[in-house]
């Protein structure tokens, strides 16, 4: 008992140093360095976030739809004045009340199917954004004008999406931790068993993509102000959906912490090479970080470190452990 | 009017062909190949990179390719597929969308983001049928691809191996009970629907405009076809290939040109939401 007193203390503690190391990085970093660290919390942030509906064992492959609708609100909104914060919160909300309306009839379907049908949507969102080009730009894409962004820098980015990452986290954690994580694993064990006790399904299933498809949008309303400039081959990439999908499943889905592990390492290492290298590798990287992880240890990373602790694991090798 | 309805048929004939590679590996090894649109892009880049280095007619590519493909399938088998096959569903869907996108990474390395298009002296000819103008390379294509559909029934139905094949799709249990060496027959049926899909490929190479993302829109398509007849069922392929084909050649006249690649998405997400076995389909829960 003492023992493991003491370790959940160390652990606590080596959680906040590890806390203030990230938030010091800045005081330290070059520019471009930071420009780095800023691109890969966005894509670890959609990859926790799109694990919350990944605890049901939907796997979505059309998260980048809800990304570009929260770019796009949030672009629109500050062309027309609309204060950063604000427009952030509103873009995560209309991805959110998107994703509320699709997802009555969507998360009907299962397996493949699901996956398919996220798959269309996002190409149909996509679509949508050339044809409404009086509000979008059309595929020429959208600018800020200079006087939105003008004073902000990259520490201000940085901790913003610092702290939008560690609530993106914490959310996750918590949902792990409530009735809406035992119900949504429930789902994930058996749909139609954990319908017949009693769970409503379609209910928690709704709440976990509305909260997944919020925090997306809030991730790709920052990406809009962050890089001010937005195009729909941009936001609507394979890579923002592709790449969620590789850093959950190269972390361990199910986990909190694996798709931050997963996504931290591969985002990094696919802006490395994006940068130093071609943006067509990190393309490769993620498909072989997919094929890899799904052929020798389907249940990611997370499954060498806890694999003797947790004994809960399914057949399918996904980690049912949702503790960090 | 008539012409463009004409020419719908014939394009869902080819689209036909196309979806046909995924249905069988979904049929027998219960397998929803997502890497299968990449794949396909990959026959048509390899079929322009040969046409244009040695000016040859792509239409000889096709045996070739085909047989590449069959190669191609037998590798990613043993390789990818043999490993998870006995795992979740969800675990082969994320392994063959990584495998699409490896695909698709290699193709923008390898051949960059340029749009290609292959050429060929007949490409724009046209010849009249019962006084309506139709595309000839259409014409052709089609009859090919129906001549490939009906010889793979023939394989189905009439030969041992296609026998096994449809064994093991209505019952993988009863089918090793009775004898039958399941690792080979999912073997074969890995490598022909691959040979399938590289000479669809090849095919819709000479009618289309490739660039590296390409794959996601055949991947769609394949699936609206497939749902449009039912995963897993054989027979209502071309009917979902031709519905396909006639939607989008109708709707290019009513929509403007963006929405053209949208009508299938359209169809896909539509049939999914009313009627999610489509509508040949065996009624099964996945």
């Amino acid at each position: 008992m003492k023992i493991v007193n003491l370790n959940s203390k160390i652990r606590r503690a080596f959680l906040w140093l590890v806390l203030l190391v990230l938030y010091l990085i800045p005081l330290k970093t070059k520019e471009y360095i930071l420009s780095i660290f800023i691109s890969s919390l966005i894509y670890t942030g959609v990859a926790v976030a799109w694990d919350i509906i990944g605890l049901s064992g939907k796997t979505s492959f059309g998260h980048a739809a809800f990304f570009g609708i929260g770019a796009y609100t949030s672009m629109i909104l500050s062309a027309n004045g609309v204060n950063l914060l604000l427009a952030l919160i509103v873009g995560g909300l209309v991805s959110a009340f998107f994703a509320l309306i699709v997802g009555i009839p969507f998360l009907r379907l299962r397996g493949p199917y699901f996956a398919i049908g996220t798959l269309g949507l996002a190409n149909i969102v996509y679509i949508l954004t050339l044809v409404l080009n009086k509000w979008t730009g059309g595929a020429a894409g959208f600018a800020l004008p200079k006087s939105v962004f003008i004073g902000r820098g990259f520490f201000f980015y940085y901790t913003l999406i610092l702290t939008i990452v560690i609530l993106v986290t914490l959310i996750h954690y918590w949902i792990c931790h409530t009735k809406l994580g035992i119900a949504l694993k429930a789902i994930h064990d058996d749909e139609d068993a954990a319908s017949s006790v009693g769970v409503n399904t379609i209910f928690y299933e709704l709440g976990a993509f509305g909260i997944s498809a919020f925090l997306t949008g809030i991730l790709g309303a920052f990406y809009a102000l962050y890089l001010t400039y937005i195009s729909p081959s941009n936001v609507f990439s394979s890579s923002i959906s592709i790449g969620a999908v590789a850093m959950a499943v190269f972390g361990g889905v199910g986990t909190t912490i694996g798709p931050l592990i997963g996504g931290m390492f591969l985002s990094l290492l696919s802006e490395i090479l994006r940068s130093y290298v071609s943006s067509n590798f990190s393309l490769l990287l993620y498909g072989i970080a997919i094929v890899g992880t799904m052929l020798f240890l389907p249940g990611g990373l997370i499954s060498i470190t806890f694999g003797r602790t947790s004994k809960r694991k399914n057949q399918e090798g996904v980690n049912n452990d949702t503790r960090v | 009017m008539t012409s463009v309805i004409l020419n719908g048929i014939l394009i869902g004939g080819v689209y036909a062909l196309l979806a046909l590679g995924l249905v069988m590996i979904y049929g027998v090894m219960r397998i929803v190949n997502l890497g299968h649109g990449p794949l396909v892009a990959l026959a048509g880049y390899i079929t322009f990179s040969i046409c244009s280095l040695l000016k040859v007619d792509p239409m000889i590519l096709l045996p070739l390719n085909g047989v590449l493909f069959y190669g191609l399938g037998i590798l990613v088998y043993k390789t990818l597929f043999k490993p998870v096959i006995s795992k979740s569903r969800i675990v082969t869907l994320i392994l063959t969308m990584g495998l699409g996108y490896i695909i698709q990474s290699l193709i923008l390395i390898v051949w960059g983001a340029d749009y290609r298009s292959i050429l060929t002296p007949y490409s724009s000819r046209s010849i009249t049928v019962a006084g309506i103008p139709v595309s000839f390379m259409r014409t052709i294509l089609f009859l090919l691809a129906f001549f490939i559909i009906v010889l793979m029934y023939i394989v189905l139905n009439r030969t041992k191996i296609g026998k096994a094949m449809l064994a093991c799709s209505q019952n993988l249990e009863g089918a090793k009970i009775v004898g039958i060496n399941v690792d080979k027959v999912f073997e074969f049926t890995n490598g022909i629907s691959f040979a399938v899909v590289g000479i669809a490929g090849t095919m819709i190479a000479m009618i289309i405009v490739l660039y590296p993302t390409v794959g996601d829109l055949f991947t769609l398509k394949s699936f609206c076809i497939n749902v449009l007849g039912g995963l897993g069922s054989v027979i209502g392929i071309p009917i979902g290939g031709i519905i396909l084909g006639l939607a989008e050649s109708i709707s290019s006249i009513f929509l403007p040109v963006m929405w053209n690649n949208g009508v299938a998405f359209l169809i896909l997400v539509l049939v999914l939401l009313v009627r999610p076995t489509g509508f040949f389909g065996r009624p099964e829960n996945l």
